[in-house]
């Protein structure tokens, strides 16, 4: 073989990818659609490809029959009482379109909410918040790069729309985490806007850069989320009854309860409690003593969520769900602490206008209120549902007023300890 | 200016094709400028230590000046004279940057100032030059050749460990139209390997997996848990590591140099020994050669032993502790470095007992097979000291 076709056969093949890959791309600028049924499949999956990417998110929020619920991972905790189930069961209006898995705490949904934009104007949602999410160090490095979404970074970058205090606060936590440390690109625009200046035009243009492969990227793929909950949601409508009675499925809630989780003391679901609890029970007695919520970088990436709740005029209804108190005594979690995070959150919520809340705080310790440790099941669903189906289906939306108060973003209140 | 690792993100490999790309033709047709090397490695350093890691920069260039200007005094004194002190200073010398940031945690933190990213790997490859001179190896020296040698930037953060008569070699005589154009054939090959290991496999393992594992264990996954771990931790090392190099290795070939490779299906070996002939190994070879070979060879020569096993072993372990320093002053580094001299001294043991046994051992497929799961547990077991984890969980408990 001759020298020019030897290097001919060596570069020919990577021309002819880059010519594939550059045709793709150029196919996605249409954009792709989602059909209805792919997007019931995907209010419901859960998968961390949704919340990460952009098409099929936007396109849920932005659809006049899903709403938002977002949470974190008791939105995997399906059964009869789900808001999935009840929702599609009932034939209601709207069907949860759910937002958040295991470690999605405030800061992820603060970059997928800003990320949907104007879409979310007016709408009404349902923000579920752990108190777990709430410990000394935030969410951490692990969970961060797991649900880490550079499109939505990068939306947030070119739209450059913020207020000084959540522009600044928001770049400082950002290079908190080693992930947006890396990125060269990333660590340079943060280091400038945390100092209060703005970018260098090339480094804008590089951002825009980044965000158009990105989009195109997520136009191309975002739709290929794997998980679906479908037939769960199908199998636990079977067990309701065909007329809604909250009261009703309150005892059919207390019967299940009982029924799932009658090998321990704890009330927590059989099939967790053999899995996660049993072999290592002793492990977890006193374990959580020293946990606390009281102060956490958490409170301020929560007011970053609000900032945008207000900002969009969304009319939300926020739930403070309870722990388990029987598993809490044994782990020794300060019922003190619990009830001080608690008022701490409400103050943060009340004193800027939030005021839709369902506090549950203090029914941890009725019957079948939780499937797990820290997770909402069977009657705390309904609990839920009682709040959620006046919120959604009977009364009108309204326009909320919210005062945003920047002090919330402070190191000052994310360090405070609330008195109950 | 964008300011970038080497191999930080698929955008470096773009950057790189089209300032290579031109030196690529110049070779093709036979040629080859050296200017457009030197300025070639001037951009990339500056993208690589420019922008917020300038200090880095300054480090850098302050490390080259004064090795080069050792490794230059100590040829010119070597074609006269040959003392065995002013080998061992100039030595000292040129280990005494690295030990320096090495020793900053202990001695004061502001000598860190001195270190940039890859200096362990420009120290190992001046060693090697002093060594090879006072061997009388090194028969041209000259300073351009020597900072092009150091600063070769397709290997400069993380090797693979190139050898200067090799690289120096490469340096004056161009590839020619052929061989030029089998490298690139080669060189996109190990790149897009280098893709599949470092920005996905080792992407997935190390960014996604580790972390639910590593979770896993602190909240009491028990022993199960650990070797789950150790499992993840290892294969994340060897895709992240091996994948790097097949960077550096393909990038180098675009550029017409065949550098060694690092990486030889390690965990395909038998014993430890083979494991580290194919394991990282222009280090292993560059200990081998320039610490227990010299060892050996002093240890024979002045007979400090008897035995030489004895003699080997003692080698093996000075070998292997100065390897666990050399990645940290902690102690679970250390402890790596002692339990793989353990390893190898009875693999050595093995062996021994295995030669004169011959007749009596059972030897074959199964028996090969056995000895790869063996030695790859023993291997991940070392990984696990190595990583640290255990450190942590000790802590937690």
């Amino acid at each position: 073989m001759s020298a020019k076709r030897k290097l001919l056969s060596a570069v020919l093949p990577l021309m002819i990818a880059f010519a594939l890959v550059a045709g793709a791309f150029l196919l996605a600028f249409g954009g792709v659609g989602i059909s209805e049924q792919r997007l019931n499949t995907a209010a419901s999956s859960l998968s961390e490809l949704i919340i990460k990417g952009e098409s099929v998110k936007n396109h849920g929020a932005e659809h006049p029959n899903y709403v938002l619920f977002c949470g974190s991972s008791e939105l995997r905790r399906f059964d009869p009482f789900h808001p999935s189930v009840l929702a599609e069961k009932y034939q209601r209006w709207y069907r949860p379109f759910l937002l958040g898995t295991a470690g999605t705490q405030s800061m992820i949904h603060f970059l997928a909410l800003q990320s949907v934009g104007d879409g979310l104007s007016g709408q009404r949602a349902v923000f579920i918040i752990s108190p777990q999410w709430f410990q000394d160090e935030g969410l951490d490095e692990g969970s961060f790069d797991e649900f880490f979404s550079p499109i939505q970074v990068f939306e947030w970058i070119c739209e450059d729309d913020a207020d000084p205090v959540s522009r600044v606060y928001f770049a400082k936590r950002m290079l908190a985490f080693e992930l947006v440390r890396q990125d060269g690109l990333l660590n340079g625009v943060f280091e400038k806007i945390a100092a209060g200046k703005t970018a260098d035009r090339s480094e804008m243009i590089r951002c825009r850069d980044r965000l158009y492969a990105l989009s195109a990227e997520d136009r191309l793929f975002g739709n290929f989320f794997a998980e679906s909950h479908r037939g769960a949601i199908r199998a636990h409508m079977k067990r309701l009854p065909d007329v809604y009675d909250a009261d009703r499925l309150d005892n059919l809630a207390f019967q299940i309860g009982e029924r799932e989780s009658g090998n321990n003391e704890f009330q927590i679901q059989n099939r967790y409690y053999t899995d996660r609890i049993k072999l290592r029970l002793k492990f977890f007695k006193g374990r959580q003593k020293e946990v606390s919520y009281d102060k956490s970088p958490e409170y301020g990436d929560f007011q970053l969520v609000l900032n945008e709740i207000a900002k969009n005029k969304m009319d939300v209804l926020f739930i403070i769900p309870p722990v388990n108190q029987r598993w809490a005594e044994y782990i020794g979690l300060s019922k003190d602490m619990y009830l001080r995070f608690e008022a701490k959150i409400r103050e943060q919520l009340l004193a800027q206008g939030f005021d839709r809340i369902l506090d549950l705080s203090r029914q941890g310790g009725e019957p079948y209120f939780m499937q797990d440790p820290t997770h909402l099941g069977w009657r705390g669903w309904v609990a839920i549902d009682r709040a959620v189906k006046p919120f959604l289906e009977e009364e009108p939306a309204r326009g909320p007023e919210y005062k945003i108060d920047p002090y919330y973003f402070s190191d000052e209140w994310c360090g405070k300890v609330v008195s109950e | 200016m964008i300011f970038m690792s080497p191999y930080e993100t698929p955008f470096y490999f773009i950057v790189f094709g089209i300032a290579v790309a031109p030196l690529g033709l110049l070779l093709f047709f036979g040629k080859k400028r050296l200017w457009y090397q030197c300025a070639l490695t001037v951009f990339f350093l500056y993208m690589s230590f420019g922008g917020a890691r300038y200090k880095q920069g300054i480090a850098l260039a302050a490390y080259l000046i004064f090795q080069t200007a050792l490794a230059t005094a100590y040829f010119k004194y070597r074609q006269k004279h040959n003392a065995a002190p002013v080998f061992i200073i100039a030595t000292l010398l040129a280990v005494l940057p690295l030990a320096l940031v090495k020793l900053s945690p202990v001695l004061s933190e502001s000598l860190s100032a001195a270190g940039f990213l890859g200096i362990s790997y420009l120290t190992f490859r001046s060693v090697q030059v002093v060594v090879e001179t006072r061997d009388g190896l090194i028969k041209e020296f000259g300073p351009l050749r020597y900072v092009l040698f150091l600063t070769f930037f397709p290997a400069i953060s993380a090797g693979p460990i190139d050898r200067y008569r090799r690289f120096s070699g490469e340096l004056f005589a161009p590839p020619g139209p052929d061989r030029y154009a089998e490298l690139v054939g080669q060189g996109i090959q190990h790149i897009f390997m280098g893709f599949l290991y470092n920005y996905i496999i080792a992407h997935l393992l190390g960014h996604m997996l580790l972390p639910l594992v590593k979770e896993y264990v602190l909240s009491g996954g028990g022993f199960l848990g650990i070797l789950y771990y150790m499992y993840v931790y290892s294969l994340y090392l060897f895709f992240d590591f091996a994948g790097y190099s097949k960077f550096a290795i393909g990038a180098a070939c675009l550029m017409g140099y065949d550098i060694p490779p690092n990486f030889n299906k390690p965990f395909s070996s038998g014993n430890i020994k083979e494991f580290w002939n194919r394991w990282h190994m222009t280090l292993s070879f560059w200990f081998r050669d320039y610490v227990y070979m010299r060892l050996m060879l002093f240890f024979l020569k002045k007979k400090v032993f008897k035995s030489k096993v004895a003699a080997s072993n003692l080698a093996y372990f000075a070998l292997f502790l100065l390897m666990g320093l050399w990645h940290g002053i902690t102690w679970y580094y250390i402890a790596y470095g002692l339990y793989h001299a353990a390893m190898i001294c009875l693999t050595d043991a093995w062996l021994r007992f295995k030669k004169k046994h011959k007749d009596g051992l059972p030897h074959g497929r199964f028996t090969r097979a056995l000895s790869v799961v063996i030695t790859f547990h023993a291997v991940c077991a070392g990984f696990l000291i190595f990583s640290g984890f255990l450190n942590e969980l000790s802590e937690r408990m």
